[in-house]
């Protein structure tokens, strides 16, 4: 069979940028996935914002544009280059700010250090109206609360399955995501996408009335998530490997295992990610399985 | 020259022997060590043990039939893809067919045979006949699984006796469970390949049609069923009285497809009973993209966003022959063609579940651009302005309800639709009531 096209995920950029995984499959020309902390499989999204600014950092004769693209509850970046023609001609001609749809592909990139970002590779760009921005931010909340309460659930069980959270309701997809953002992210900080779709939704009541495209959302800075990523001192490392050496039996530790006792040695989240990310690197750990950590 | 070379860990002496003997039996003239060698060779190429002992035996001229077979087994025990077991069994019913194949027509004897376990139904490939009540003793059968359930092979290895007199003479057949076990589902969960389903449904209307089938004509019945979640096409093979308006449930149906869309099936093996109740059928289902990508649909609804409005669309020519779409003038079967005039979008919808494409048709197209296919012409040839701007301007990102057959091949679902329109969404009062359930998560 024929690989079947990618799904669109309506997703908010808070959910997108906060993504730590990836899925790269292991067959060959296998598409590119990235897991969200809400458990989301995501090739391909579509997502309607103001698009803020685009820069050519390429020449006339073969544009190279980067754009960001700011909705509700925070800014997508794009890409775009001679592989993607439709969205060349269209931010060319289009003036910031406007109001677009976006559909793309996921494109991921790791720092030296390890740390992690996702960005948008657009397939299509195109001017969109309020109606049509509303319409989106109103199925994006149900599709994020449908993966918000399939973690939630997720996060009360003793061990996650995509039978138990069917059972109590949720779609398969959705449970499916509940058991794999758990696996892979831990204890997700649910609030702050619960808050996100809250303040989403209510810009649609807000702009109830309006007619034309707002003007530009303003949001605070803060609330766009800034990817840091300070190294981790050596002593974490050796902290870490001890206890993923310890937690390790035949088929290694769970991830949420090691973040668990690794909380209570104070140790953070984004240190602890960071560390298995240069423990990754370094060959020292690997992940034969999403979800488990196995020293070498 | 090498001699006596190892055989991977995977077998040792101890358990190399019986295997050589048994190859043996059936080689009589073939010696040990050539054997040992030729199995040791199979089994460094990861073939399976059975299966290189059928080679070996072959390759050496001899007849599998002196293979040993794996013992008496009742048909409840049969696996899927089972070989070599002994049954004694009474035939049901049996019935002839010619079949055509790579090598000339065949006869195949298929029917129902039963022991004490239960009946399944068999299939003879080469030529034994079995006779509707006798008992027989059948020697080295194999298993296939078709439509979904465990089959039994009577092929050109298989030995077929009649059992000693009076065997399984007190089988009382009425009391045993059909092949496999009956899955019970719901018209909007059939899935193309399915077997031995349990449906209830309406029947929203019957036909009698004539078909040639070997040995002259057939009358089959071809109509529309429906529940509450979902309606599909059935081809009855046997008259069971159908009539319209009846509620029916039917047992051991299996499924076929056209065009990946889902059609119900069945024949005088399966069980049709009328039921006193009455079942309130769907009218036109609305299904969500998942669904569909394992099923297609006739005259069901879909909504969702256009993401993409994909090469081929807007205005096109057709050649006047075969009403292909032309390209650059030029018909892949009829070469260059002047063209007849037509109005297209060839768009991507996606509902969040999943992505469907979908053919618009000249009239939806020129409604959606407010334009016939001679305005079409006229500006766009003309006056030069693109129908894709067009196009794009008026689908992309826009939200819409098709109603139409939904095909399914390689690529995916594919939408047909006789007509679209415009989703209307309150989003303010749907905003206020998402915030308000959200209230204590």
């Amino acid at each position: 069979m024929a690989r079947i096209r990618e799904m669109a995920h309506r997703m908010f950029a808070v959910e997108f940028n906060s993504s730590r995984h990836e899925d790269r499959g292991l067959e060959e020309n296998a598409p590119n996935y990235i897991y969200t902390p809400l458990g989301a499989h995501v090739n391909r999204l579509y997502f309607i914002g103001n698009l803020m600014s685009k820069t050519n950092s390429g020449t006339d004769e073969s544009p190279m544009y980067k754009a960001e693209v700011r909705g509700p509850t925070g800014t997508f970046y794009l890409f775009a280059g001679q592989y993607q023609p439709q969205p060349l001609m269209a931010l060319a001609k289009l003036e910031a700010p406007e109001l677009v749809g976006v559909v793309g592909k996921v494109r991921t990139f790791v720092r030296d250090d390890g740390a992690f970002y996702v960005s948008v590779k657009p397939e299509m760009i195109f001017p969109v109206t309020m109606t049509q921005r509303d319409m989106w931010i109103v199925s994006t909340a149900e599709t994020t609360i449908k993966r918000l309460r399939a973690m939630k659930d997720s996060l009360k069980m003793e061990d996650p399955s995509v039978e138990e959270l069917s059972r109590l309701g949720h779609e398969p997809t959705y449970a499916k995501a509940g058991v794999d953002g758990v696996g892979l992210y831990g204890m997700v900080e649910m609030e702050m996408y619960l808050d996100a779709v809250k303040g989403a939704l209510s810009r649609v009541i807000e702009s109830d009335g309006r007619a034309g495209p707002e003007a530009i959302e303003d949001i605070p800075e803060d609330t766009v998530e800034v990817i840091t990523a300070a190294k981790g001192p050596d002593d974490v490392k050796e902290r870490v490997l001890a206890i993923i050496n310890d937690l390790s039996g035949d088929k290694g530790a769970l991830y949420r295992d090691i973040m668990s006792k690794c909380e209570e040695g104070k140790i953070n989240k984004i240190a602890l990610e960071e560390t298995i990310q240069e423990l990754l690197d370094e060959g020292a750990i690997y992940e034969p399985t999403i979800g488990i950590i196995k020293p070498i | 020259m090498f001699c006596c070379q190892e055989v991977g860990d995977s077998l040792n002496e101890e358990q190399i022997a019986p295997i050589i003997k048994e190859i043996k039996g059936a080689l009589p003239e073939v010696e040990e060590d050539k054997i040992r060698k030729e199995i040791e060779r199979y089994l460094q190429y990861g073939i399976e043990m059975q299966e290189a002992k059928r080679s070996i035996i072959r390759k050496f001229g001899g007849v599998e039939t002196q293979f040993r077979s794996v013992g008496s087994i009742t048909l409840k025990e049969i696996k899927g893809e089972g070989s070599n077991f002994d049954l004694v069994v009474k035939c049901l019913s049996a019935s002839e067919r010619m079949q055509k194949t790579q090598n000339g027509d065949k006869m195949l004897v298929s029917g129902l045979v039963a022991d004490a376990s239960m009946i399944r139904r068999f299939v003879s490939w080469d030529g034994h006949s079995l006779e509707e009540g006798k008992a027989y003793k059948i020697n080295r059968a194999s298993a296939r699984t078709f439509r979904g359930e465990v089959e039994v092979n009577l092929g050109s290895f298989t030995q077929v006796e009649e059992a000693e007199e009076g065997a399984l003479s007190d089988l009382d057949t009425d009391a045993l469970p059909r092949f496999g076990t009956l899955k019970e589902i719901k018209l909007r969960e059939v899935r193309p390949g399915m077997g031995n389903l349990q449906i209830v449904g309406k029947i929203l209307g019957v036909e009698a049609r004539n078909i040639e089938v070997e040995g002259g004509k057939k009358k089959i019945f071809d109509g529309v069923i429906a529940d509450e979640t979902h309606r599909l096409r059935f081809t009855a093979w046997h008259d069971f009285d159908l009539d319209i308006d009846q509620v029916v449930t039917v047992r051991g149906a299996y499924v076929k497809e056209w065009r990946g869309i889902p059609q119900i099936n069945f024949d005088d093996r399966a069980q049709v009973t009328r039921e006193e109740i009455d079942i309130e059928p769907v009218t036109t289902p609305k299904m969500r993209a998942e669904e569909l990508i394992e099923a297609g649909a006739s005259d069901v609804l879909v909504e969702g966003t256009v993401i993409e409005v994909r090469d081929g669309s807007g205005l096109i020519f057709r050649c006047p022959l075969c009403n292909r779409a032309l390209m650059n003038g030029s018909c892949s079967v009829h070469g260059a063609q002047e063209g007849t005039a037509d109005l297209r979008a060839k768009i991507v919808l996606d509902d969040g579940t999943g992505a469907l494409f979908a053919i618009l048709n000249t009239e939806i197209t020129e409604e959606l651009l407010g334009l016939t296919v001679s305005d079409a012409i006229r500006k766009f040839q003309s006056l030069d302005q693109s129908d894709m701007v067009a196009l794009n301007k008026v689908l992309l990102g826009k939200e819409f309800m098709l109603r139409g057959n939904v095909i399914r091949d390689d690529f995916g679902p594919t939408v047909l639709p006789s007509s679209i329109t415009p989703v209307d969404m309150d989003c303010v009062g749907k905003a206020r009531e998402i915030l308000s359930d959200l209230e204590g998560f």
